[in-house]
């Protein structure tokens, strides 16, 4: 690496405060055409302060940028989002919790019932709904009853979690 | 009538202050006095390292976004403003690691550039093509060392690169930039 220049603070100092090249020493330009570090620091900085100069003219000669207020508003709507998100978690988690108890409920209900479902259907005459209701009992209709309140459940969490 | 009580979930907010938040940074009047300092810095800067104004738009106002939404950072205007120029540092980092293929050659050209009214314009048709040629993280350190006056230590704090490291990393973008600098034909004047 380059060892640093002795008088590359005083250039440096110089072309921060604007000095550069008017109100320098004569000494310190002559040493700057010599010094290969001190050529780089004027380069660059030269460069890069015109360059930042036209940036700032073009920001206030640019489109309209977004007001103060209007950042602040959407920072605060950001945060209060955030805050509504970070509540509604746990409502999500017992709702996921009840869809998954009401599905176990209704898998049990089916294995317990299942010899006499079975048993029913097998007999079953293809008759009317009151002939179905005497033949299998009341287990197909809590079923039914199940897995309605089940997939409705899942239906309005569903929406309500694209909401 | 405040503009802030026109929205009453605003209002709320401010009332009671949301659970696992931390509170506002500054108040709107503190941080319209901030934007006012800050903004024009900050533009220039991601305007320039990106060879973009339009992107350099939208970077700074999500800077300002999440700069409010996180907590003060505290030390005062010095740390606030080298804390925003950390957030506007790591969106363009992001953007870059999102949109890496495309070179800074054949983003849209720059709309300033025809109303350069300051006079630098003979040195910034020599400059942005020198910039483009130099890897962004280098535009980067070159643009806070400079043009933003920062410290090695500061400007580690904003880049998120090791301290030791900035130094040597700095030493090679200033030669290879002064070489193409040179090569476009800039002198020192």
């Amino acid at each position: 690496m380059t060892s640093a220049c002795s008088h590359l603070a005083e250039v440096r100092k110089a072309l921060a405060a604007g000095h550069w090249p008017q109100a320098v020493a004569p000494e310190l330009r002559s040493h700057a055409t010599t010094c290969t570090r001190c050529t780089q620091e004027i380069l660059i900085t030269q460069h890069l302060f015109a360059a930042k100069a036209s940036a700032l003219t073009a920001f206030q000669t640019d489109a309209p940028h977004a007001a103060p207020q209007l950042l602040w508003w959407r920072a605060q709507l950001r945060r209060r989002n955030a805050a509504l998100a970070q509540a509604a978690r746990p409502i999500a988690a017992a709702q996921l919790f009840a869809i998954a108890i009401t599905a176990a409920a209704a898998i049990g209900l089916i294995v317990t019932h299942w010899d006499s479902i079975f048993s029913s259907a097998a007999h079953a005459p293809a008759s009317s709904f009151m002939a179905l209701l005497t033949n299998w009992g009341l287990a197909p209709l809590l079923l039914a009853i199940t897995l309605v309140a089940t997939l409705g459940g899942l239906a309005l969490y569903l929406s309500a979690d694209r909401q | 009538m405040n503009w802030e009580d026109a929205i009453p979930a605003i209002a709320l907010a401010h009332a009671a202050p949301s659970v696992g938040n931390a509170e506002p940074a500054m108040d709107s009047d503190q941080f319209a006095a901030f934007y006012e300092r800050t903004s024009r810095p900050l533009w220039a800067y991601l305007a320039r390292t990106s060879g973009d104004p339009a992107l350099a738009d939208d970077l700074m106002q999500e800077s300002y976004i999440r700069f409010l939404g996180a907590g003060f950072p505290g030390g005062g205007d010095v740390a606030s403003r080298s804390y925003l120029f950390r957030i506007g540092t790591n969106l363009l980092r992001d953007h870059w690691r999102r949109k890496r293929t495309v070179p800074l050659e054949d983003l849209p050209p720059d709309r300033s550039a025809a109303r350069d009214l300051t006079g630098h314009t003979e040195s910034r048709l020599t400059l942005m093509p020198a910039l483009a040629k130099l890897r962004p993280r280098d535009r980067q350190l070159l643009w806070l060392a400079h043009a933003e006056n920062y410290s090695h230590r500061e400007i580690a704090e904003i880049t998120g690169l090791a301290a030791p490291s900035i130094r040597l990393l700095l030493f090679r973008a200033r030669r290879q930039m002064a070489k193409l600098l040179q090569q476009e034909g800039a002198k020192i004047s």
